[in-house]
């Protein structure tokens, strides 16, 4: 008896979550699924093996823990968000785009130093990221490539970032799926794309559509990645990020 | 309390109720049937549940070929897995009819849809490159069609992630994955004599949405129908629904989010369709866990 896809290398992982904000500070609608899809993903790790190095949430989860210290004062990503192979962070989302900056900024219920993470002070990869989780709104706010190419700048080292395209809906079935498959050596990009798709379509419009991006020296690497890439791929480093490739469901 | 804005016209209900059906449980006779479906095949049981209460898998594999069974849900997918969702560099081009019209073929060869449901939408996955020091975009392509279609009980829609047939094509028109969540109806379980109006349902999600502290919530639909749950879900009844359909927002209108809320229909419903968030143990404050995790190190 043996997993479909074969046997799997032990990766390192933490998540984080926010739901409950406060009316006082940080203030945002609350949610009501992020615990559950990010709690889902860390037992269903935990239960294939993988070592689970920190699983904080609401108030525990901080914004420094994503930022970069030589981009903001006090970030400490490379003792979390960096310090492990895989990163899951499912809270709200949302990206500040204009003639100057093209940002994706996740929420936070308690201000370390503020509101707000923005992927301008990250790093992703210059230590031990592999793969990061945006389970939340607006990953990119389209698929074309001038929306999607801002997130070669944060992608320094790490190989995919899986996200959403505009708004998603909040729900709490995708982190044990997901993790189930990705935890076991299923191809990820494929995976995260099937997990976050929703037939339900209410609506068109404000459906789940689900994006992979995957970095790469050469763009044959970059489609490598988002072709076949599984936990296995941990040691196959991203030498630079010349390239992205990406594949997301409409 | 959070301002609503309710851009949705509400549904029409039906003159005579739609039933509370039960339905029935997934058993080893179906589970024979679904693999005489691909008989010749000679299926090979790989993995049965993985630990969690929340999946209750089996998985049989031909060769590339996975037959994924979904015991809570009775559901299933078979897929290539060599082949679903695989970029070999082709570009698929024909229209959504003709995707439809393939799709139809497929599940009519298997006796896999039902009469009673209707074609609901094409979803297309794309890929696509681009070169960073260049800004250069390109290679954009589609390399699947996925048709889906939506099941319907006594012409009354069913809406949520379950209840939906896909036939996933490649862009030669073959099939390289098909998905099944549609629980087989039982019997009526219960008459529904009234139906709420459809106010009860925004009344309701804006009861929840005032607790979530929204500050503003758009209401973009209002939907009547069914509602059957996903993949690893358990669900005893079919029953009517309000499904609300809205866009919540912070105070600053910065953070947004898509938000559904679904209500039971009927005055005499069977409870919640949608099962309650299992109470979670608050987070241990941070310093806590980062001592215990040190110690574990």
């Amino acid at each position: 008896m043996g997993f479909p896809w074969g046997a799997y290398d032990v990766v390192t992982f933490g998540v984080e979550w926010v739901q409950d904000f406060h009316a006082d500070s940080c203030t945002e609608p609350d949610l009501l699924y992020r615990q559950s899809e990010a709690e889902g993903f860390y037992n269903i790790m935990q239960l294939h093996g993988h070592i689970g190095k920190f699983c904080f949430g609401d108030d525990n989860a901080w914004e420094t823990d994503f930022c970069n210290p030589d981009l903001e004062l006090g970030g400490d990503a490379l003792n979390w968000s960096d310090n492990v192979n895989f990163c899951y962070f499912a809270g709200h989302g949302t990206h500040k785009q204009d003639q100057y900056v093209d940002d994706m900024w996740i929420c936070f219920s308690y201000a370390h130093l503020g509101c707000f993470a923005a992927s301008s002070r990250w790093k992703l990869g210059v230590k031990d990221l592999k793969w990061l989780v945006l389970d939340s709104c607006l990953g990119v706010t389209d698929p074309s490539a001038d929306s999607v190419v801002f997130w070669a700048g944060p992608m320094q080292g790490i190989h995919i970032i899986f996200a959403y395209i505009g708004l998603s809906y909040d729900r709490g079935d995708l982190g044990v799926a997901f993790g189930n498959e990705a935890g076991t050596g299923s191809p990820l990009c494929n995976s995260w794309i099937d997990h976050a798709y929703t037939y339900d379509d209410y609506d068109p419009q404000v459906s789940n559509h689900p994006i992979a991006i995957a970095a790469g020296a050469t763009q044959d690497e970059a489609i490598y990645r988002r072709e076949h890439e599984t936990i296995n791929d941990l040691s196959y480093d991203v030498t630079s990020t010349s390239w992205l490739a990406w594949k997301w469901r409409d | 309390m959070p301002t609503i804005k309710i851009s949705a016209a509400m549904p029409e209900l039906p003159r005579n109720p739609p039933p509370i059906y039960k339905l029935s449980m997934w058993n080893r006779t179906r589970e024979r049937e679904l693999l005489n479906l691909w008989g010749k095949l000679k299926w090979e049981q790989r993995r049965t549940d993985v630990g969690s209460a929340r999946l209750s898998l089996v998985v049989f594999s031909a060769g590339s070929n996975d037959l994924i069974i979904h015991r809570i849900a009775g559901a299933f997918r078979f897929r290539d897995r060599n082949r679903w969702m695989v970029d070999d560099g082709s570009d698929l081009k024909f229209s959504d009819e003709e995707a439809i019209g393939i799709g139809r073929e497929y599940l009519d060869r298997y006796d896999l849809l039902p009469s009673e449901s209707r074609f609901l939408r094409v979803s297309r996955l794309h890929v696509a490159t681009g070169e960073i020091n260049g800004k250069r975009g390109g290679d954009h392509r589609v390399i699947d069609a996925g048709v889906i279609f939506q099941r319907t009980i006594d012409g009354t829609p069913v809406y949520g992630q379950g209840g939906k047939v896909v036939v996933y094509l490649n862009h030669e028109g073959n099939m390289t994955c098909l998905d099944k969540i549609w629980r087989p109806l039982d019997s009526v379980y219960r008459e529904v004599k009234e139906l709420y109006p459809p106010q009860h349902a925004i009344d309701e999600a804006t009861r929840l949405w005032k607790r979530q502290h929204v500050w503003k919530a758009e209401v973009k639909k209002v939907l009547f129908g069914y509602h059957e749950l996903g993949w690893d879900e358990r669900q005893r009844y079919m029953q009517p629904a309000f499904i609300v359909l809205a866009t919540l927002t912070g105070p600053d209108e910065r953070v947004k989010v898509n938000a559904f809320h679904v209500t039971a229909a009927a005055v005499n419903h069977m409870g919640r369709i949608i099962p309650p968030l299992k109470k979670m143990p608050p987070p241990k404050p941070r310093q806590e866990q980062e001592r215990s995790s040190a110690a574990r190190r």
